[in-house]
């Protein structure tokens, strides 16, 4: 590098860009998803790049590589909570490390200015979970956290087109509007503010919650004002969403309000009267479920639509009764809840429902119900698993991916039975399936959230899958844990984005797919630099 | 040098490969995984016929009176599962009996503490100590054991099981929750008891419903080191919920046990 002061500049520049690429798409998947099998290709390499650098330049390479990964590590990692404290904590990043660049690695002020350039331009300019998803998806959106309440670790999400224009509005809960976070955390100073702050902390407190309708809009999500929409609107886009008892029992959602059932004191002290301990519980269920019946007025469960043909559909005092392709039917039930419809070997579409055990109901010629499929809990744990039906064998009938722990994949036979076509492996806890949908313009596939190959921990990122007979083939992964992962078109441009969240960020992030082939880039990318070392270390010699 | 580049390029082909390997997660063993759901005997196995009410009694009564299971560390918690979301409250800590307790606790994941003394109250939140106000409920940590004695005589005895090395005899019984208003004498039922007259979607609900309580109570020293109770309630919306209410008594008379002097915490009282 003894070129023109340009030339060298740029070829710092091009370098510490390769090295960004390489260690974010390559390196760091590799040890997510190989871990120990990663650190054993790893070492060698590291060691065969060492030799490759002729001797006089390896200081200066070496710590322009750990002064660079440094640096870009150190800005993204910088108290985001005011401008003031990202630009002190950013200033002082950039000169420690580059005075330490340049002191120890006596390398000159271009490629310094080259390394502290493309940090801060690989921190400002685009949105830094796209790295996690690079090879398939860039992030186009990420929400402000929409929740500042105490203790709600995260909320439904779903898409509905609430205004009719043909692009689906996401919708979550949130009170972020409704309860800023101050500015600064005072302590209490004199002796009004300590009692005001002892009261307030004596009892836990209701917490506003509303509903968040997100558009897109200008090239972002932008919440809907809830008052533009009429209490229709309000009432269908309330029925799209998905069942949640956050904080059951404990806490009940009611009238735009997370509303306490116990309280610190009275709570401790019951529960240490520990043989009263179940009855206290039990008391508090049954009083919850008790508002909620009254609130339903008896109701257990009611749908206007499911599926194709089953509409009308309602579960009051232990009676099921609906219309199937407009003809009525009725019948004796234990279920509580209607999970959905799936298409069944003879044709018929079946009405799954849950009490207990998961039934798949079919309606005979005479308007009865009778229950094709059933699944117990003696089979699979039911309690906290979830039901996708999904057709992927693309044969008219559905299969049910059940997420759960483990988790299959069922076919109904005809003889009323469940084909087992793929199960979790043993000692999986954590594969679980999110959805069965098209991501992109593509066809439509098996979307989970499945941990690394090989490591023992839990961390789970979204992957997506084919089915095949040899089990299910990874078409792509994104190295975040993401939850309530929605498949949909949000921004009106005919294909679908991956809107989901993490754990208790209550942020929401829009994943847009690409066609670029980031990953083969990449790869010749690190082979041309192997081999710039390589040609550059032979003329040297 | 051309040796070198042989073992770059091979090195840089595992890596690729790695990287571009086509991953196939292949199924597990095709089979249903059996749950533990209904596995309750529904008679005692062979040589396990002892009396469950007589070993919650004789239990109850040496908890009274024993002078070495005066003292004892706890730990509890009320675990919620409905559909894919599961909330735990939780307790843990030491009790005196006739002096006080302190509790760490948690409430749909907010943490605090509590900490009762003779008749001081005081609540630890968000790092301050509130003097707690509310009326307090008795100070009894056995109450409520004796509501179980009616539908002891019913209960299964199951193989012995060590709770923290502490060999103990385990009783299991099982009902509805209709059973367990029904029988039960407890006062606290009293108030749903007499709401169920004009509720019969509540009925409905108690016929559905599953309790299942068992007890490990020490073989050698015949204190209760264990108790749990399922309770799995229809939820309108939800298919089921399913709750586990769980608390361990263990360490009695632990000579580490000390409730410090409510002077500590006054100190740094708020208010």
């Amino acid at each position: 590098m003894r070129s023109n002061p340009i030339v060298q500049s740029l070829g710092w520049a091009v370098y510490a860009i390769a090295l960004f690429l390489i260690y974010h798409l390559l390196v760091k998947p590799a040890f997510l998803d190989l871990t120990w099998i990663a650190l054993l290709v790893f070492l060698p390499l590291l060691a065969g790049f060492y030799f490759l650098i002729h001797p006089s330049e390896r200081r200066q390479v070496l710590v322009f590589t750990i002064g660079f990964l440094l640096l870009d590590r150190a800005l993204t990692r910088v108290d985001v909570k005011t401008t003031a404290a990202i630009l002190i904590g950013g200033a002082i990043a950039v000169i420690v490390i580059g005075l330490l660049v340049k002191w120890y690695g006596r390398l000159n002020w271009k490629a310094v200015g080259a390394l502290v350039i493309i940090a801060l331009l690989a921190n400002v300019t685009f949105n830094r979970y796209t790295l996690t998803a690079l090879s398939h998806f860039t992030v186009t959106e990420e929400t402000d956290r929409l929740y500042n309440g105490d203790w709600v670790d995260y909320f439904p999400i779903t898409l509905y087109d609430v205004d009719g224009d043909g692009k689906q509005e996401i919708v979550t809960y949130g009170n972020a509007m409704e309860l800023p976070l101050p500015e600064t955390v005072e302590k209490p100073e004199t002796e009004e503010e300590k009692k005001a702050l002892a009261e307030k902390l004596l009892h836990l407190q209701p917490e506003p919650v509303s509903l968040y309708v997100m558009r897109w809009q200008d090239g972002q999500l932008v919440r809907m004002d809830n008052k533009e929409l009429s209490p229709e609107t309000l009432a269908l886009i309330r029925e799209q969403m998905p069942t949640d008892y956050p904080g059951f029992p404990y806490y009940t959602m009611k009238d735009d309000q997370l509303v306490p059932n116990v309280q610190r004191q009275n709570y401790a002290e019951a529960m240490l009267q520990v043989g009263t301990a179940p009855y206290r519980a039990f008391l508090l269920d049954m009083e919850n479920i008790a508002n909620k019946l009254a609130e339903n007025k008896g109701s257990m469960d009611l749908r206007q639509e499911l599926g194709r043909n089953y509409k009308d559909l309602h579960i009051i005092d232990g009676v099921l009764t609906g219309t199937y392709d407009g003809k009525p039917f009725s019948g004796p039930t234990d279920a509580t809840k209607l999970l959905t419809t799936m298409m069944l070997p003879d044709g018929r579409e079946g009405l799954m429902i849950m009490g207990q055990h998961i039934s798949v109901m079919t309606v005979e010629a005479d308007g009865s119900l009778k229950e094709a499929y059933v699944l117990t809990r003696k089979e699979a744990e039911l309690a906290t698993a979830e039901f996708i039906p999904a057709d992927i064998d693309h044969d008219q009938v559905d299969e049910l991916l059940l997420a759960g722990k483990p988790s299959y994949i069922l076919k109904p036979t005809p003889e009323g039975t469940w084909d087992i076509l793929w199960k979790s492996a043993d000692g999986d806890d954590s594969f679980r399936f999110s959805n069965y949908a098209a991501v992109g313009n593509g066809k439509a596939e098996i979307i989970a959230k499945a941990k690394s190959w090989v490591s023992t921990t839990d961390s789970r990122y979204l992957s997506g899958f084919d089915y095949t007979p040899a089990g299910l083939k990874e078409n792509w992964r994104i190295y975040l844990p993401l939850i309530n992962v929605q498949i949909g078109d949000i921004d009106g441009d005919q294909q679908n984005e991956i809107i989901g969240t993490i754990y208790n960020t209550h942020r929401i992030l829009v994943f847009k797919q690409h066609d670029i082939p980031v990953i083969p880039i990449t790869i010749a990318i690190f082979i041309g630099l192997v081999a710039y070392g390589i040609v550059r270390r032979v003329r040297h010699a | 040098m051309r040796k070198q580049s042989k073992i770059f390029s091979l090195l840089a082909s595992v890596c690729i490969a790695a990287l571009l390997g086509g991953c196939t997660y292949e199924s597990g063993t095709k089979t249903f995984a059996t749950t533990n759901f209904n596995n309750t005997p529904s008679q005692n196995t062979e040589g396990l016929n002892e009396s469950g009410a007589e070993w919650l009694q004789y239990a109850l009564e040496k908890a009274k009176t024993d002078p070495d299971a005066q003292k004892y560390w706890y730990k509890g918690h009320v675990k919620n599962m409905i559909l894919s979301r599961s909330v735990t409250s939780m307790f843990n800590g030491a009790v005196v009996n006739d002096k006080g307790y302190n509790v760490d606790a948690r409430i749909a994941a907010q943490p605090y503490q509590y900490y009762r003394i003779d008749d001081k109250h005081f609540i630890r939140a968000k790092d301050y100590w509130v003097t707690a106000r509310d009326e307090p409920l008795a100070f009894d940590v056995l109450a409520g054991f004796d509501d179980w004695l009616p539908f002891m005589d019913k209960a299964v005895q199951l193989p012995d099981d060590k709770v923290y090395g502490t060999l103990s005899a385990v009783f299991q019984l099982k009902m509805t929750g209709a059973e367990w208003l029904a029988k039960s004498q407890s006062p606290l039922f009293e108030p749903l008891k007499k709401q169920l007259g004009d509720r019969p979607d509540l009925k409905y609900i108690l016929n559905e419903s599953t309790i299942k309580t068992t007890f490990w109570i020490g073989k050698e020293d015949r204190l209760i080191h264990q108790y749990q109770t399922w309770i799995i309630l229809p939820l309108p919306e939800a298919g089921t919920m399913d709750q586990e209410v769980f608390f361990q008594l263990y360490k009695y008379d632990d000579p580490g046990i000390h409730i410090k002097d409510p002077a500590e915490v006054e100190k740094y009282l708020l208010h």
